[in-house]
């Protein structure tokens, strides 16, 4: 009596088991998760060959952006105090003395993405800007990224720059006449502001 | 064997004139005047989605008779999520600055209303090879519709031609046509002509038709 209680208790288990594996539920999940495994296989894949070293792109660009000298050493930015709206990523020292800093601007008319530049300053004085990282409306923001508007900073003492953040009395308003470009000011603005940062960061850090 | 061969080109044609996406049903409005405030942001843009078209209708014309109906959006998004995540790393990795200028809109393929539609009517019923031609053609036309219109925002915008400075029209360039309300005006305007164009020689061909047959 017990083994036949037992053989028909094994036969519903089976029963319930068969139904359950071939039930549309079952399937519908078995060909999702087959789907979500096969994709992140793909994935994997993928990103193994499509990742990105971002030190050796941003080393890269520097050298692309500053070609008079190499870059010798990096400077520890670990503490530095921001200014507002903008952020000092990474500094550099060149052979030649040069300090290549790459600062960010929160302001800009993509403000999620915001600007980054390399702000390269030789002897207190700027000697190029450059775009590293923007997502500026082409034709429009883009404007006030491309060399021709950026090279006005170029002989600009650093000091001027970053006494405009460092000291906003109107006594220590500096000579130098900063141009907006009509139709991309939100950008103008932007790339001032990654300027002056950069300047303020080589006259609290560097100079010192 | 000639009518097999017209099934199989015809969605490509399909998809590129007569059911253009953009120009004659009106599918991923969003993406076509977000990012077409260049040419080559329409174009890259276009062959991102041409990519993800392609590839998605293929895998899931194989698997229509597996995925079950019940699951078959999530198990859609699933497979065009992949693709559109491909492209996301590859342009990441090789063409950063377009990745960084179109930002937010590539991730987003995966709910652009043209992927998902030619899935769910197109993809889910038919074989392989004309599934994949539908996606080719159909992301085609999206491609040259987003590289038109950019073209002409750009020209008349920046006076530029693919980030080239024209010299005389760069003067006089409309910043309008960059804006908003620029790429509404540029993309009614092409609608119209797309439309009397393929409308003209949709007439032309059934007149054709006809006289033929009277012949």
């Amino acid at each position: 009596m017990p083994k036949n209680h037992s053989v028909k208790t094994r036969n519903g288990f089976r029963q319930i088991l068969k139904k359950a594996f071939f039930s549309d539920s079952f399937k519908a999940v078995a060909v999702l998760a087959l789907i979500a495994l096969v994709a992140s296989l793909t994935l994997s894949v993928v990103h193994r060959f499509t990742t990105v070293d971002e030190a050796a792109r941003l080393r890269e660009k520097i050298g692309e952006a500053y070609t008079a000298a190499e870059i010798t050493s990096e400077l520890d930015i670990e503490g530095y105090e921001n200014t507002e709206n903008s952020v000092i990523l990474n500094a550099f020292i060149a052979s030649d003395g040069a300090c290549i800093i790459v600062s960010k601007s929160q302001k800009a008319y993509n403000a999620g993405h915001g600007i980054t530049l390399f702000v390269v300053i030789k002897d207190g004085i700027i000697n190029s800007v450059a775009n590293y990282s923007s997502a500026e409306t082409p034709g429009l923001g883009t404007r006030a990224l491309n060399h021709t508007y950026l090279s006005q900073y170029e002989g600009v003492a650093a000091e001027e720059l970053a006494y405009r953040v460092v000291f906003a009395s109107p006594s220590d308003t500096p000579s130098v006449n900063i141009r907006y470009l009509s139709g991309a000011t939100k950008t103008s603005v932007g790339v001032k502001t990654a300027v002056e940062a950069a300047a303020t960061f080589y006259i609290r850090e560097v100079v010192k | 064997m000639k009518n097999k061969l017209r099934l199989t080109i015809e969605p490509f044609t399909n998809g590129i004139a007569k059911n253009n996406a953009t120009f004659r049903l009106m599918l991923g409005t969003c993406p076509t005047l977000a990012v077409t405030t260049a040419a080559m942001n329409g174009l890259t843009m276009g062959l991102a989605t041409t990519f993800v078209l392609l590839c998605s209708n293929f895998i899931i014309s194989l698997l229509r008779n597996v995925i079950p109906g019940k699951v078959r959006i999530p198990a859609y998004i699933l497979i065009i999520a992949t693709f559109v995540t491909v492209v996301d790393m590859v342009m990441n990795k090789f063409l950063p600055e377009l990745h960084e200028t179109l930002g937010l809109f590539i991730p987003l393929i995966v709910v652009n209303c043209i992927i998902m539609a030619r899935a769910e009517s197109f993809a889910s019923h038919n074989a392989p090879l004309p599934s994949v031609m539908d996606g080719l053609g159909v992301g085609l036309g999206f491609t040259l519709a987003l590289t038109l219109i950019g073209l002409v925002r750009e020209f008349l915008g920046a006076g530029a031609f693919f980030g080239i400075e024209i010299p005389v029209v760069a003067d006089f360039a409309m910043t309008i046509f960059i804006m908003p309300a620029g790429a509404f005006l540029v993309y009614g305007f092409l609608l119209v002509l797309f439309n009397v164009a393929v409308n003209a020689f949709q007439k032309k061909k059934v007149a054709e038709a006809q006289g033929g047959q009277a012949k």
